[in-house]
Formats: C-alpha cells, structure tokens, sequence
C-alpha cells in the first residue's frame, strides 16, 4: 500500500484501487494495511463498513433476453436502415426476403409480448374549465373531487390488489377507500411527487412548479425522488421537483385557521391573507387577470368567504369584503381600484 | 469482432455495417431490460431501442467517442425513452414519464437470487426494502448493481453529479443494511 492518501470522505475508499480489490476479496494483497487501518481508525469503522458494503453491493438476477429476440431486433433495423438509405441494388435484392424472413419472426415475438403484457390498459380522463368543479368516483369506490382547471388520469380497470395510481395536474380533493384485503396503496402522481395512501382524506394541488400536499386525516407518504418524507393529519408541504427542494413546511394546528381544502365545500375561505393571495386565488380558478391599480391594497390582509359559483356572483362579494372597486374590462381582465 | 469499445465506436462512426451489429448485439439484453423497467411495456421498449439506434447511426457523424459506451448508450436512451414516452397520448406507459427526470423502477422477486427456501424470505424483504426506496435512490441501484455500471456511468446517466451519486447510493445501502435480517445480504 503505497498511496499514503488520507481516507476521511467514503469516496476515498471508493475510488481507491487497493481498498476495492481486498472488499471485493480479489486478493490479500494489502490486507494486513487494511486491517491495520481499521483498528486505527475506530471512529471511522461505519464509513468503512459501509463502504465495503457499497463494493459487493447487491446480487440481482438479470432477467433472460433469448439471442432470438436480439437477432430478430436486429434485422428490423437493418431493413429499415436499408429501407431508408439503400442504393445498393445488391442489398435491394435481398431486401424483401430480410423484410419478410423478419416480419414472420416479429409477428410470432408480438403474440408472445402481448399476452405477457396484455395487462396494459386504457385510461380515463377528466377535466374541468376554469370555474367548474366535479365529483367523480373511482374504479375502487374513492372519491375525487376535483377543482378549477385541473386534469385527472387513471387506469379504466383496477386489479385487485394493485397499487392504485391516479394522475393529478391542477388540484383535487381525496377520500381514500381503505381495502378490506390488505394493503393496497393508493398513489397519487404529480409533476413534483407522489403521494402514498393507504385509506385517508387528503388535498393535493399541483400547480405552477410545486405540489402542495395538505393532509386532513390519515397517514401518508411522500415520495419526493430523492428522499421520502411522512405527513401526519394537520401538515402542509409543497414540494418544487425543480428546485429539488420543500418550499413550504407547516401545521394547521387550529380548525380556526382555514382550510387548504376548504374549497371542497363549495367555499374558498381565506383569513389574514394578504390582497396578492387572494386574487391569485380568483384568477387560478376563474382563469382571468386580476390588475391591480392601486396598489395600497397590498397594505392591508384580508378575511374572505367566497362561495364557488359563478365570476358574475364572486365579484361583488369580493369587493364587498375586501373594501375594494372591481371593474370588467374584458371578459378576461379586471381593474383592481 | 472489434477488441476495443473505441475501435468499434470509430468503426461505427465511419459507417461499418459490423459495428452498427456489433454495438447493437452488445448493448440491446442490457438497454432492453433497462427500458422495461421504464415503461412496462415490451413492444415499445423494442421499438423505441431500433428507433434509438437507428437515430445513433443517422447522425454518427456528429457523435463524438464516449469515455464509457455503456453509459453513454444508457443516458441517450433513457431519454430518448422518456422523450418518446411523453409524446405518446391515451395510454397507461405516457403517464409513467408524468415526471420527465424521475423513473418508478420497482424491483420484482424475478430480479432476485434465490437459492433455496430460506433466501426466498430474506430477498422477499429485501425486494419489498428497494421498493420503498426514493426513486433516485432505487434507479442508482439498479443501474450499479443490477446493471453493474460505475460510479461516475451512473452519474452520467442519472445527469447528476458524482458526489450526488456517491450520497443516493450510500443513503440506500445504509438504510438496507439498518434493517434487521439484511445485514447479511449487504454484507461488510
């Protein structure tokens, strides 16, 4: 052992060629060094055992690709580069027996993939404009409620005892049906993360470049790609995947303070909130602009309970409420006085 | 036969029929279980793999010789795949690319080694201990151990840098080894 480098990062270890070859047991050439290391460094026995461990590593068993299946891939390309480019007329000869010899063996190759594969289906998908809201049940007795221009997908059949998926953009109301078999999860997938449920009631909204998970009751885990965090009944998190990172971490403590969810009774109610929130709020479900032109408004915070019906209905409550003069400019913009 | 990967890869660059075979019998097994373990789904994995390297050859001239074939050819692909996943509307296999940079890979009993009856019980908890892993932290796996990339291949293509790489693998192997009865199988 020549290389007198010191090893404090794991990545020392990994990258060092003596210390590779006597974890994976290749030879005991330097094993008395090693050895020797180990008992002098007591404080860093975990990072060498992990390190050892990250070495051997895992045993998997690679599934079987038959040379058959490689060699009929094979002469399907070649027909079709030869398809796209050939100028030789000797190749041209062969072509259309290649191109027959390689369809018959497709053929026979995809009866067998489809009946291997014959569990991938079709999916159902729903979706509501701006200002329109909808119920909708799910294969396994769930519900959804889904709000303002949002998007929801899911597979037409559910087998028993397979995970669950539904697909979310926008925002939706969970109630989770618990099955009485086992476990089986229910998983719902957004642009950031997934969330998974096994029965419980929870708000998913996934818009702009983060989900916001707020979870009524239950329990659920979120997988967030490169870690995996749990929530408990009261948590809000939102997580942006392109920043790698959770924005917004906090607990509704109080049934006082309003609910992120609240919109599923038919109501959006918002309190202590600041002009900005509130009309971001108007123009993410009505799909319109809100100017404002006076811009004191942003001094003051705000309660409102607003109830989801028509823009016509809203407005005049909101300018009610919030002391403030809304003007139509178009059928997509509004003055803010 | 071509000895080197850079011989077969300047061989192919110049336009070699043999090396086109070569470089397609060599890598199509390990891309196409890799591509399963993406979409699920056979016929496109197939399909997407033939378009992919004919891609490759239609454009070999711009390509520049990779430091690692493998993970080159990995990292293209897996992009290729999302890409193409993406596109494609109505059906199950475009949800799975939903998010562009992040691949489910769930490991099933069929991956693992069992011997006898008494490793069917430790490789069921641990294929259920891999499942249950972050996604990055599971796709890092896979792509090292089962597919037995190094380090940096798969940080080239995971797209993230080598010190990331190190940490998501270490994380996993850390949290196989903390749970009883899998000490063993991750062995120090």
């Amino acid at each position: 052992m020549k290389n007198k480098t010191a090893f404090n990062q794991i990545e020392d270890l990994l990258e060092n060629d003596s210390f590779v070859q006597w974890a994976t047991g290749e030879t005991a050439r330097d094993s008395i060094f090693w050895e020797q290391w180990k008992k002098a460094n007591p404080d860093k026995t975990e990072m060498l055992e992990d390190a050892i461990a990250m070495v051997k590593g895992l045993s998997f068993k690679l599934k079987d690709i038959s040379s058959n299946q490689v060699d009929t891939a094979l002469h399907q390309l070649n027909s079709r580069i030869d398809t796209n480019t050939s100028t030789n007329s000797v190749r041209q000869r062969f072509r259309w027996s290649r191109i027959a010899i390689a369809a018959s063996i497709a053929i026979l190759t995809c009866i067998g993939v489809g009946l291997l594969y014959a569990d991938y289906q079709d999916m159902e998908s729903y979706s509501t404009a701006y200002g329109e809201w909808q119920t909708i049940e799910l294969p396994d007795g769930s519900t959804v409620k889904l709000n303002a221009d949002s998007e929801l997908e899911f597979a037409k059949n559910w087998n028993e005892g397979e995970v669950r998926e539904v697909w979310l953009k926008g925002e939706a109301f969970f109630d989770v049906v618990k099955m009485l078999d086992q476990d089986t999860e229910f998983k719902v997938i957004t642009s950031d993360l997934d969330v998974e449920v096994l029965g419980t009631s929870f708000n998913v909204k996934a818009r702009g470049e983060k989900t916001e998970v707020y979870l009524e009751e239950g329990k659920v885990k979120l997988d967030l790609g490169s870690r995996i965090t749990y929530m408990d009944p009261g948590d809000v998190i939102s997580y942006s995947a392109r920043q790698e990172k959770i924005v917004d971490r906090r607990r509704r403590t109080s049934a006082a303070i309003p609910s992120p969810s609240s919109w599923k009774e038919g109501v959006i109610e918002m309190r202590d909130s600041d002009a900005f929130d509130i009309l971001n709020k108007i123009e993410e479900i009505y799909g319109v602009t809100m100017s404002v032109r006076n811009k004191d408004i942003y001094d003051d915070l705000y309660q409102v309970q607003l109830p989801m019906k028509e823009l016509d209905i809203v407005i005049p409550i909101l300018e009610k409420s919030m002391g403030l003069k809304i003007t139509k400019q178009s059928d997509k913009i509004f003055f803010v006085d | 036969m071509f000895q080197t990967e850079r011989t077969l890869w300047l061989a192919f660059k110049a336009g070699d029929r043999r090396a086109l075979d070569q470089l397609f019998k060599t890598y199509y097994p390990n891309l196409f279980r890799y591509g399963i373990k993406i979409c699920a789904n056979a016929d496109v994995t197939d399909s997407t793999l033939q378009d992919f390297f004919i891609y490759l050859f239609e454009h070999r001239q711009g390509l520049s010789v990779p430091k690692n074939t493998k993970a080159y050819l990995f990292g293209a692909y897996r992009r290729k795949l999302l890409q193409h996943l993406q596109d494609t509307r109505s059906t199950r296999i475009k949800q799975q690319a939903f998010r562009t940079q992040q691949i489910d890979i769930q490991f099933s009993i069929e991956d693992m080694v069992i011997r006898d009856e008494q490793e069917l019980h430790t490789q069921q908890m641990l294929m259920r201990m891999l499942n249950d892993l972050p996604k990055r932290q599971r796709e890092a796996i896979y792509l090292r151990y089962y597919d037995d990339l190094d380090i940096r291949a798969v940080a080239e293509v995971l797209s993230i840098t080598y010190q990331g790489t190190v940490n998501t693998i270490h994380k996993a192997v850390k949290t196989l080894r903390a749970h009883p009865g899998l000490e063993k199988i991750v062995a120090s």
